[in-house]
């Protein structure tokens, strides 16, 4: 996956526990700066190998950690470099969520070693949304329930996601949340 | 043929819609371009508001001729701008308008994708923009970032370097005065040879720790070599086996010596060294065989800061030249050839000429090139020489003094604060038939030379107020001939250590010491 995800882990784990902890899990997974390059693209297992650390010492199993995480990560990307890419991509929830796979096919452009998932909206009614979610990485939905609840806190809703639908493709999430538009 | 479609279609089609009256003047805006523009009041003009390139054109609107009309619109407060087309519409005007991105508006955030007609190509291009400032933005901070924790693991290589120099110090002194002391029982023992063995033990022990010690000066780049009187054509004699090795069999390798017994102050490992990188030079430079050839000579020169109004002194050099029948250099790669890191060689580092140059600099001589395409190359270094060896006139009072005091009467100033270690050294000298004033401070010492001249002085280098290398500066201002050797454990500056002194790595072997001191005073010996 792409640096910024590691980086993004990095700064979960400062605001939560420091920057002793963050330097202590550099130490003992012996990585450094040359491993947190946003536009770099590492191998899946080291991001794994950095989020399982990061769950161990923020006492959460790799399930949570991965919703906790998604849901940070929406924080961590408005807040840096990315606010107006994350701006531009919509200023209302159900715009954003639209424009999921617009913005992942510019990443996917722009980065053309990372494997961005996709997303389509394929049922849109007032508080009630279904995503289907594809990506050629498997394990991920549970950070990407924490990216949608993470896009609730963004536009101040109030909400819940959950898987309703499995196949061999896609995956099929059902976004609640209270209408506001 | 007439479409209807409601205003949501509408304004979802052309997102920067608006409708004027036949005056002019705006009748509804469409919620986006309200979103950039709230100021604008119905009923208010379009010109009020915005500019038209060229002039604003009432006319052109009016003109119904059936043509496409296709319209710029720049607004007076924001230089926002947008473009479109001109509809006819119930004595009134559609404005069918987007959003044109300018820098400015671009910088400041103001749009968002649905903002956009459906399946705009501006869309995609837009966001990739917004992610490539991003990322150069990220970029930069990682750069700062790199810069940040190179120079933090720079200064932290300096601070273990620094404390392995100072641990390495403390050592030395406590080993130095181990190994001084043992040679002190040796001499009290006489031949009880149960006790000589107990002391060789202690010896070998300190040995041991002194090699520990000579890892941790490397580790805080210490010098560890010993900078004493040399016989470079002795040295280079004893060596030439190795030197042929080096250079391989298809180059014939001569060496022609005419220094003589003329002694320099240096370190024969850095001179080995040097010569040895001079000669992979030379015969890189002949892949095809050749000849190389070192010669030595004495030679007078005047090598640094000579101008007209002010000339260098004459001194007495040892000259050693390695010259090449390689293909030689061209001007411009002669005239960068000492740079650090310059070789036109695809393997080199180009340190090999740069270090021969620093190292004869830091002898107190110098080096110089002589090459041209197809002539080979003639490296020379420039080492001053103890002492005066070709006869004449007294050339300067750096080959005046040496050489010039009797061993019996040779006075010597040992400066030592570790108490230990100075009774050991004052009872050993003393016991040598050296007559020794013995001081715990650089102070105290200034004062006993005041009283009375010394032939040497010795010290040591890092001490409490003033170091080892200061006092040998003053002291030689005092005296301009007295012989500096210094002993040191850790050499905070080696810079600080000048030309012509000697050095002598702590702990001190007593037989290697007295050699040195014997070495200095070489018409006595």
């Amino acid at each position: 996956m792409y640096g910024m995800i590691h980086k993004g882990v990095r700064q979960m784990v400062i605001d939560q526990l420091g920057e002793e902890a963050w330097s202590a899990t550099e130490r003992k997974l012996g990585i450094g700066p040359t491993e947190l390059v946003t536009g770099m693209v590492y191998e899946d297992s080291l991001t794994i190998e950095i989020i399982a650390e990061a769950a161990d010492r923020l006492n959460l199993d790799m399930e949570n950690c991965l919703v906790e995480f998604g849901r940070y990560w929406i924080k961590f990307a408005e807040r840096g470099s990315f606010a107006s890419f994350m701006d531009f991509t919509g200023q209302d929830f159900p715009s954003f969520i639209s424009n999921l796979d617009r913005m992942h096919l510019a990443v996917a452009t722009a980065m053309p070693k990372a494997q961005v998932p996709s997303f389509a909206l394929i049922k849109n009614s007032p508080g009630r949304m279904e995503v289907e979610y594809r990506s050629d990485r498997t394990g991920l939905e549970k950070f990407v329930i924490g990216l949608f609840l993470g896009l609730l806190d963004r536009f101040q809703r109030q909400g819940s996601v959950n898987v309703i639908g499995v196949t061999n493709q896609a995956t099929i999430f059902e976004i609640v949340h209270d209408h506001k538009d | 043929m007439a479409v209807t479609i409601n205003r949501d279609l509408l304004d979802h089609l052309f997102p920067a819609n608006l409708f004027l009256d036949g005056n002019l003047k705006f009748s509804s805006i469409s919620s986006s371009l309200r979103k950039h523009f709230p100021d604008i009041e119905v009923g208010s003009s379009l010109f009020h508001h915005f500019d038209m390139p060229g002039g604003n054109d009432w006319a052109y609107f009016q003109a119904h001729d059936g043509q496409l009309k296709i319209l710029h619109l720049t607004s007076k407060c924001t230089n926002y701008k947008l473009a479109g087309a001109i509809v006819p519409q119930d004595g009134g005007y559609f404005l069918a308008l987007h959003h044109v991105p300018t820098e400015k508006a671009f910088k400041e955030n103001r749009f968002q994708i649905s903002e956009f007609p459906p399946g705009d190509p501006r869309v995609q291009g837009l966001m990739l923009i917004n992610l490539q400032r991003a990322l150069i933005e990220e970029s930069q901070d990682t750069a700062l970032e790199l810069a940040f924790e190179r120079q933090r693991s720079v200064e932290l290589l300096e601070r273990i370097s620094r404390i392995a120099g100072y641990m390495a110090h403390d050592f030395n002194n406590f080993l130095s005065i181990i190994k001084l002391n043992c040679d002190r029982l040796s001499r009290e023992l006489g031949h009880d040879e149960r006790l000589e063995r107990l002391v060789s033990i202690i010896r070998e022990t300190a040995a041991r720790g002194s090699s520990i010690t000579g890892s941790l000066m490397k580790l805080s780049h210490q010098r560890t070599d010993t900078l004493m009187p040399v016989t470079i054509d002795k040295l280079i004699e004893d060596n030439t086996a190795f030197l042929r090795t080096i250079v391989g069999s298809n180059v014939t390798l001569s060496v022609n010596l005419g220094g003589g017994e003329a002694q320099s102050i240096i370190s024969h490992v850095q001179l080995l060294n040097c010569l040895t990188n001079l000669l992979i030079n030379s015969r890189d430079a002949m892949p095809n065989g050749g000849d190389i050839t070192i010669t030595s000579q004495l030679r007078v020169a005047a090598l640094e800061g000579t101008t007209k109004e002010s000339p260098a002194p004459l001194r007495e050099y040892l000259a050693i030249e390695v010259a090449d029948t390689g293909k030689g250099m061209t001007d411009a790669v002669l005239s960068r050839a000492f740079e650090p890191l310059f070789s036109t060689k695809s393997n080199g580092t180009g340190f090999g000429l740069a270090s021969a140059l620093e190292f004869a600099r830091e002898m107190g001589g110098d080096a110089s090139l002589d090459s041209a395409p197809g002539k080979g190359a003639r490296v020379t270094l420039y080492f001053p020489t103890v002492g005066q060896n070709i006869p004449g006139d007294a050339l300067s009072d750096y080959n005046r003094n040496a050489g010039r005091f009797d061993r019996e009467k040779v006075r010597i100033l040992l400066v030592e604060d570790e108490p230990y270690a100075l009774e050991a050294l004052v009872e050993m000298l003393e016991a040598e038939g050296y007559e020794v004033t013995a001081c715990e401070t650089g102070e105290a010492a200034l004062q006993a030379n005041e009283r009375g001249p010394h032939d040497v002085l010795l010290t040591d280098i890092v001490m409490p107020g003033q170091r080892g290398t200061e006092l040998a500066r003053l002291a030689c201002a005092q005296q301009p001939n007295l012989t500096v050797i210094l002993m040191s454990g850790y050499v905070p500056d080696a810079a600080d250590i000048m030309p012509g002194w000697m050095f002598i790595r702590k702990p001190m072997d007593t037989t290697e010491l007295l050699g040195l001191i014997k070495a200095a005073s070489p018409i006595a010996a």
